[in-house]
């Protein structure tokens, strides 16, 4: 965490406070992202990866709150284009405790090009949680990080 | 002489200075801060969303279901002995708990009783999640030797023989079929989870009598649900203060009225210092989740897997949500299906609701602890854990501290907000 760079913007998302730093060690881009508002329509969170994936996600809970299981929606894409068929996952839990996330969330389908469907994603304390997505195409495995306090 | 009064003295000085450390409780500001503010809305009971409707049981919100259910859950004749019901351990005047550290049904028990107040809004049930839904949870006392231990064929043929009951049953689930009701089931005993010859009859049943039988097996099972959906948290001194805080022109002594310093600070800790609130969150201060919180077993006793054995017996379980007897569509089973199975469930037991906590004593899944004293201490020593590890740090509370927490725990009791006439046995 000691090469952060820190940017603080107003963007899509409303009101929100996003800092964003690249770990040159883990190559992974990391997004720290503290909401006030969101709308259905627009991603809750966006995170770049070092290999220029960039991920919205959507929920269909909006805003989340603690202890309801409820589905989130990937939009992936890079250069501009929807990324299919890539192969994607996902992880997390709280940095600040030792534990994951309380369900196994899966990728379950493709809906359209570049838009996967995760089930089964919940989070049951208050706090600061990190997801990190795995997204793989032919290349090698490149993640992409997200962090929001609930 | 004067060495030993000086040195008598100054000790004198140390302890009355350590005594007044641990139990002389400061006065610090109750102004909240935003983030405070937040939390706090957020466990009153006016954050509680509707509940859920259980997509595996079609008449769970069912009023005539829960009438059916309601009459069950008080008669001891569904009980091998004619002596036990569910009320028997539920009582309805201790929040549907037994005051004992270990249920006594036809035997002893080896887990303590939960309360069932609030209880649906929950997607497991029993302290190690083994089952996922409220209505194949109430299949398994039906059977266990050491709760009712009445066998499911013995239970449908009562069922089929009460006039009242079987109107009740064919009113809201449709006609018995013809097969079963020519059916002798008299004297006969027989269940898969049985003893060896309850087993061995119900093997020699065709496939069709068994399904028979398990289906109106499992609808007994969605009436207890029905009732026990009823019964819900009532309106407490701490909702109350919520709702203060959210009159800003209610002045600060009125609001100093209805919770104390002394419980005021303990809200405080309990959302602060505490961490209390991280898997005691939410309207019914539980997450209904599964940690280790270390808990000690009983003398001579294994330290029990907890949800690790539970989340695998709950997939096994032919009545849940995936199973023939569900009224779910598989896509809906979305917690059975993306449980968590990890090693880190080994030992996890569920977060217990704490409202009424005062009066549902004693406490942990085998009733370790007789009081809230001896919970907070427990929380404050935070001992490692024979399996796994203690998610919970100690916390280093002093004694005003402790007594400060336990004051607001107290403030968490209320009358139910079900209606009476639910709370006893129908007439
Ligand atoms: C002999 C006492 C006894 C009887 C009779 C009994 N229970 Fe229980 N009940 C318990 C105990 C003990 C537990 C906790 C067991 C465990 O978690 O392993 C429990 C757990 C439960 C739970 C899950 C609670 C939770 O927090 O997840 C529900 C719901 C429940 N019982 C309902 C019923 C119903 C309905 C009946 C009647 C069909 C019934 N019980 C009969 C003692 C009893
Ligand atoms: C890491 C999650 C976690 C934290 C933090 C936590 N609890 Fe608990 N609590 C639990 C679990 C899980 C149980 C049940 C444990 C068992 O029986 O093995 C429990 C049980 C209890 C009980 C007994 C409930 C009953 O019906 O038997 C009380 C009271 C309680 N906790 C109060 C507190 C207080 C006060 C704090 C803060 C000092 C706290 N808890 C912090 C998870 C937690």
């Amino acid at each position: 965490m000691d090469n952060l760079l820190f940017t603080e913007t107003k963007n899509v998302m409303g009101i929100c406070k996003i800092t964003m730093g690249f770990i040159s060690q883990t190559l992974c881009f990391f997004a720290l992202i503290t909401c006030t508002y969101a709308s259905d329509t627009l991603p809750i969170f966006k995170a770049n990866s070092s290999q220029g994936y960039i991920v919205r996600v959507y929920s269909d809970l909006n805003p989340i709150v603690l202890n309801r299981i409820h589905q989130w929606q990937l939009s992936i894409e890079r250069n501009n284009k929807p990324v299919s068929d890539a192969n994607v996952t996902l992880t997390g839990g709280m940095p600040n405790h030792d534990h994951g996330l309380p369900t196994q969330p899966v990728v379950t389908s493709e809906s359209e090009p570049g838009r996967y469907i995760v089930d089964g994603i919940r989070f049951h304390m208050p706090g600061l949680w990190q997801i990190i997505i795995n997204i793989s195409e032919t290349e090698p495995l490149d993640t992409a990080t997200i962090e929001f306090k609930l | 002489m004067r060495t030993g009064l000086k040195a008598l003295l100054s000790g004198l000085v140390v302890i009355a200075a350590w005594l007044a450390w641990e139990w002389v409780p400061w006065q610090r500001e109750t102004a909240w801060d935003a983030d405070e503010l937040r939390l706090i809305q957020s466990l009153s009971l006016d954050s509680l969303e509707p509940m859920q409707s259980d997509l595996s049981n079609s008449v769970a919100d069912s009023r005539k279901a829960a009438e059916f259910g309601h009459a069950l859950f008080f008669d001891k004749r569904l009980s091998a002995n004619q002596n036990v019901s569910c009320a028997t351990c539920h009582q309805p005047e201790n929040y549907y708990t037994d005051s004992l550290p270990l249920a006594i049904g036809l035997g002893p028990g080896t887990r303590h009783t939960p309360s069932l107040v609030g209880l649906s809004h929950s997607p497991w049930y029993y302290w190690d999640g083994r089952r996922d839904s409220q209505w194949s949870q109430a299949l398994a006392p039906l059977e266990a030797k050491h709760e009712q231990g009445i066998d499911r064929t013995s239970l449908v043929n009562f069922i089929l023989q009460d006039r009242q009951y079987l109107e009740k049953y064919e009113e809201i689930f449709g006609g018995i079929s013809f097969g079963l009701k020519n059916f002798d089931l008299l004297d006969i005993s027989a269940t898969p989870i049985g003893d060896p010859h309850e087993t061995q009859t119900w093997e020699g049943f065709d496939s069709n009598l068994k399904i028979e039988i398990s289906k109106i097996f499992s609808n007994i099972g969605k009436s207890l649900a029905a009732y026990q959906r009823l019964l819900q948290p009532g309106n407490s001194r701490f909702d109350d203060y919520t709702r203060s805080l959210q009159m800003t022109s209610m002045g600060d002594d009125l609001k100093n009225s209805i919770l104390s310093q002394q419980e005021v600070q303990g809200l405080k800790l309990f959302i602060g210092k505490g961490n209390c609130v991280d898997c005691h969150n939410g309207p019914l201060f539980t997450n209904h989740e599964f940690h280790n919180t270390g808990v000690i077993p009983l003398p001579d006793e294994l330290p029990p897997l907890g949800r690790f054995s539970g989340i695998r017996i709950a997939r096994e379980d032919p009545f849940n949500c995936l199973g023939a007897y569900s009224d779910a569509d598989p896509r809906d089973c979305i917690e059975l299906r993306f449980a968590r199975d990890t090693n880190d469930m080994v030992g996890a037991h569920k977060t217990p609701t704490l409202r009424n906590i005062a009066e549902t004593g004693p406490y942990m899944h085998t009733g370790q602890q007789e009081s809230l004293e001896d919970v907070i201490e427990h929380y404050n020593e935070a001992p490692t854990a024979m399996v796994s590890h203690n998610e919970a740090k100690p916390l280093k509370l002093r004694r005003s501290e402790m007594k400060q927490l336990e004051a607001f725990l107290r403030t968490l009791s209320a009358p139910l907000a079900t209606d009476s006439s639910w709370l006893n046995p129908p007439e």
